[in-house]
């Protein structure tokens, strides 16, 4: 059996009101109904119709969502821009996560490496795969995860939520950090190069083609599995879903 | 019986009530309600679900504060005024004050001119 006023709280959060102010405002009114249900029972009705009357006293859930909609309660930034929410930052945090990937592994490489580029630990050569694994391919997954979450908490259309897993997906696929050091010829000194471009190299060189296929199976897969994901928590926590 | 009252008269009034009952002490929501009907002898009632609106919207502008307390076996969430509440129900209590002065001068001309 569903706790009282469960559907004022659902149909807030559809309206877009913050689940934080949806969540406080329903708990105070649980408290509220059952003072309101004390006081009739100490009046001498019986439970069930005191609890009828203390319902029909508030007014109904109908009556007290369109109160807090109507006296402009707080709506949250996703619900106002879903559009940022679940396409743009998404994908700008991926990216300045990659890029502060970068400066940190660059700095890293110049406290560990020894007078000669080539002298790089093999420790530095093990800890730069994992982050570049983590930023590549864990990360939008994480991402994907967070903007699900997000959605499914603030009933969110799901529209923006397909157009920023595809964004998120093909940007996680194509780009990522590369640190190439290279060999001295005839001097001393080698040198050692970095970019930020297409995440697939062969043969020394960024590969288009590859890198196009990685990411359209990068992004198949993780949109496979967001979708799979969506569809199953959304019919299992909302209610009115299956 | 409570009587109907005319939303164009009470806009504002909710506000006033509670900072002015809030003034005297902390109360939880349904100790408010209860508490505006009762000394206003059931004229004026603010609604069960719009009292914690405006409760809300009062504490988001900083003139109340909240605190979760636990007293005889049960939660809930008192509210106090604080120094910028009290201005404003200073404000609010003066301009309904002059208000409220204006309006009766005029019925008390319109019922003198009526007698005589």
């Amino acid at each position: 059996m569903p706790r009282p006023l469960e559907d004022v709280r659902e149909q807030l959060l559809r309206a877009g009101i913050s689940p934080r102010y949806a969540r406080r405002y329903v708990r105070e009114m649980r408290e509220h109904l059952a003072d309101l249900t004390e006081r009739e029972l100490a009046s001498g009705l019986g439970a069930e119709e005191a609890g009828e009357r203390a319902m029909a006293i508030m007014g109904g859930d109908a009556v007290l969502t369109q109160t807090v909609i109507d006296r402009g309660a707080p709506r949250s930034f996703a619900a106002r821009a879903p559009w940022a929410t679940l396409a743009v930052l998404p994908v700008m945090l991926l990216m300045a996560v990659i890029v502060a990937n970068a400066f940190l592994t660059m700095h890293l490489l110049h406290a560990v490496r020894g007078s000669r580029p080539l002298q790089v630990p093999e420790s530095y050569r093990e800890l730069f795969s994992i982050m570049s694994f983590v930023v590549s391919y864990l990360l939008a997954a994480l991402l994907a995860v967070g903007c699900l979450a997000v959605a499914l908490r603030q009933r969110l259309a799901s529209g923006w939520l397909w157009v920023g897993l595809i964004v998120l997906s093909v940007v996680s696929g194509i780009l990522g950090f590369h640190q190439h050091v290279i060999a001295p010829e005839g001097g001393p000194h080698g040198v050692t190069q970095y970019s930020v471009a297409a995440i697939v190299y062969l043969h020394g060189r960024a590969s288009l083609a590859a890198t196009v296929g990685v990411a359209l199976v990068h992004a198949g897969v993780l949109f496979a599995m967001a979708a799979t994901a969506y569809r199953a928590l959304r019919t299992r926590l909302i209610p009115g879903q299956a | 019986m409570p009587r109907d009252t005319n939303p164009n008269f009470m806009a504002g009034v909710p506000e006033l009530m509670i900072l002015r009952l809030l003034q005297q002490r902390s109360m939880y929501g349904y100790e408010l309600v209860q508490a505006i009907r009762l000394q206003t002898g059931d004229v004026i009632s603010v609604g069960e679900g719009g009292v914690y609106t405006v409760l809300h919207a009062l504490e988001r502008e900083g003139a109340l504060s909240s605190r979760r307390k636990a007293v005889e076996g049960r939660s809930r969430v008192y509210y106090s005024l604080t120094a910028r509440g009290l201005r404003r129900y200073r404000d609010l209590a003066d301009t309904w004050t002059v208000l409220a002065g204006a309006i009766q001068s005029v019925i008390g001309r319109a019922g003198d001119a009526s007698t005589t």
